[in-house]
């Protein structure tokens, strides 16, 4: 995994470019702002670590600059700021997190183990933004469109639609939806699929198989 | 003290008028109390001529019925007259009251009569808001510090925990205790500026008559070593002794961090030269790239860089021409950065002259 740490301290630059090395990281250090724009914008990175004190201009801009143009790396602002003030607008400019200077080693490791655990993981896209609603007395809701679930169809859509437009696998549907840790091998996704598909008869969502893979759900636009 | 004075007058203006309006009242009862006598004994037939004492009576009468009226009216009056003001008084205590170190963007009430108290009012706002801009400069003054500290502490202990994760040979432990060693004394230079910074103020300043060529001189031959491997001479320009009433510490130490500043600022093999003249006034060149004008009053704020380049060369905090604005404040001078002729900077410290100390 390959880290940009944008720092202009060159002391604490190589200590943390070291440290990070041997926890089998790459890291690439760069001491200003534009060549920080400059590896983000070439989108070879995995992660990076910003400063905000930098000597050409402010890591703030770095943000602004780089998610403008959709760069969605995760980045970790690593700053002597500690205002409430100063965290806000960073977060606001678009930086996954946020420590403070001088800060414990194994915390700066652990926070971009956790940065990079969920921007490989499986999504959890919020289901605020798509024309369907799960109420909490098991029914699905559609303008003025209603249907009443079952306790594992409930489930079965939930699980669906935090990752919707992507290929779900029966294993994550057995663990996520239904709890199974193994295979039952019984047919019981494919009863509660039917049921599901029926009762989202008329929805504006629609429940796709692919062959071999998994199913997913999808939404139109 | 004039609005004092407008003010105590226009109170007593209030109460005169109420007095007169009262005495006016009184009078006016009084004369109708006698004009009714008067009427009553002239329908009565058999009496020709007044006593002498009855004319005490009738007196004593009117006296009795409009003395109450005219003092009580003079009374309400008076307090109807003075209302407004002492109100509006009542109204700038209690704003003085809510005012906390905390919430100094309280401002007194103004009216638009524009009357002494007023100008009360405004005068004390502008003490708040000079108060209020010296707060925030505290203010931001111990977030750049905090924040300078940050920096090497930073290094310091991240250095440390690295170095800690795993089994290291001796020499690697050698290299972290030198890294963390000039952090420290990173550190160390900062905390020194920080406490000279401190101290600079007018009250740490103990003046005597001294000779600004010598203190200059002293503090020329300070720094002949320090600009030394860059080819880099100090010198000073001829002239003769000139005193004022100075701190010779404080101001050898402006004079020390105005040569450092031209040095670090100068190109290989140039001269940075002092001068002393009377006025007094001391001056420090050098033939580097000049501060720009929109830069001219921020270098001397705390933590503020001539330009961000020289961040990541130097060694500075930023804080030498501070601690140069904060002594020669407390000395009741100034100090400004000029364009030298010919190029390059020119910061000059301008004293009080000895006359203006003592009086």
């Amino acid at each position: 995994m390959r880290i940009v740490l944008v720092e202009d301290n060159l002391q604490l630059a190589t200590t943390i470019a070291d440290g990070l090395s041997e926890d089998g990281y790459t890291v690439d250090v760069v001491g200003t702002a534009a060549d920080g724009i400059d590896r983000g914008l070439r989108r070879d990175l995995d992660l990076m670590v910003l400063d905000l004190g930098l000597p050409d201009r402010d890591g703030l801009e770095v943000l602004h600059e780089l998610r403008n143009v959709r760069v969605h790396v995760p980045i970790l602002v690593l700053t002597a700021r500690d205002a409430i003030e100063a965290r806000v607008a960073a977060l606001d400019a678009g930086a996954d997190d946020y420590l403070v200077k001088p800060f414990a080693f194994a915390e700066l490791v652990a926070r971009i183990a956790a940065l990079a655990r969920r921007a490989a993981g499986p999504r959890w896209a919020p289901v605020s933004d798509v024309p369907l609603t799960l109420r909490d007395d098991l029914m699905v809701e559609s303008g003025s469109r209603t249907a009443a679930l079952s306790p594992r169809e409930y489930a079965l859509l939930g699980c669906l639609l935090r990752r919707r437009g992507e290929v779900v696998t029966r294993a994550e549907i057995l663990r996520d939806a239904f709890g199974y840790e193994f295979d039952p091998g019984t047919n019981v996704i494919d009863v509660h699929l039917n049921h599901l598909r029926k009762k989202l008869a008329g929805f504006p969502v629609a429940i796709e198989t692919v062959r071999g893979a998994g199913i997913r759900l999808v939404v139109p636009e | 003290m004039t609005a004092s004075a407008t003010l105590g007058r226009g109170l007593g203006r209030s109460f005169a008028l109420a007095t007169v309006i009262g005495m006016v009242v009184f009078a006016v009862i009084q004369a109708l109390v006698i004009y009714v006598t008067e009427i009553g004994e002239e329908c009565a037939p058999g009496v020709v001529e007044d006593p002498p004492g009855e004319i005490v009576l009738q007196c004593a009468i009117a006296l009795s019925i409009s003395a109450p009226f005219g003092a009580l009216l003079s009374v309400l009056l008076g307090r109807r007259l003075t209302t407004p003001t002492t109100a509006r008084l009542d109204e700038v205590i209690q704003n003085a009251k809510r005012m906390t170190g905390e919430r100094l963007d309280e401002r007194l009430p103004v009216s638009p009569l524009g009357d002494p108290l007023d100008r009360l009012s405004v005068a004390l706002n502008d003490v708040l808001a000079r108060v209020q801009r010296g707060v925030a400069a505290q203010r931001q003054f111990a977030a750049d510090a905090s924040h300078e500290l940050r920096t090497p502490l930073a290094v310091i202990s991240a250095n440390l925990e690295v170095a800690r994760r795993k089994p290291r040979d001796p020499a690697h432990w050698e290299h972290v205790a030198d890294d963390t060693l000039a952090e420290v004394h990173r550190m160390h230079v900062l905390v020194d500026k920080l406490l000279q910074l401190s101290r600079a103020g007018a009250a740490g300043l103990h003046q005597e008559h001294t000779d600004l060529r010598a203190l200059a001189s002293a503090a020329v031959e300070r720094a002949s070593m320090i600009g030394q491997d860059r080819g880099i001479i100090v010198e000073l320009a001829p002239g003769y002794a000139v005193f004022a009433e100075v701190d010779p510490g404080a101001v050898g130490i402006v004079v020390d961090n105005l040569i450092r500043n031209a040095i670090d600022h100068s190109p290989p093999n140039q001269v940075v030269t002092v001068s002393v003249a009377p006025g007094p006034l001391i001056a420090v060149e050098d033939r580097g790239p000049g501060v720009p004008r929109e830069l001219r009053t921020r270098i001397f704020e705390p933590f503020a860089r001539g330009s961000a380049t020289d961040r990541t060369a130097g060694t500075g905090f930023g804080l030498g021409l501070a601690i140069c604005r904060r002594i020669v404040d407390g000395h009741g001078g100034t100090v400004d950065v000029e364009e030298r002729t010919g190029g390059g900077a020119r910061f000059v410290v301008r004293l009080p002259p000895p006359e203006a100390t003592t009086a």
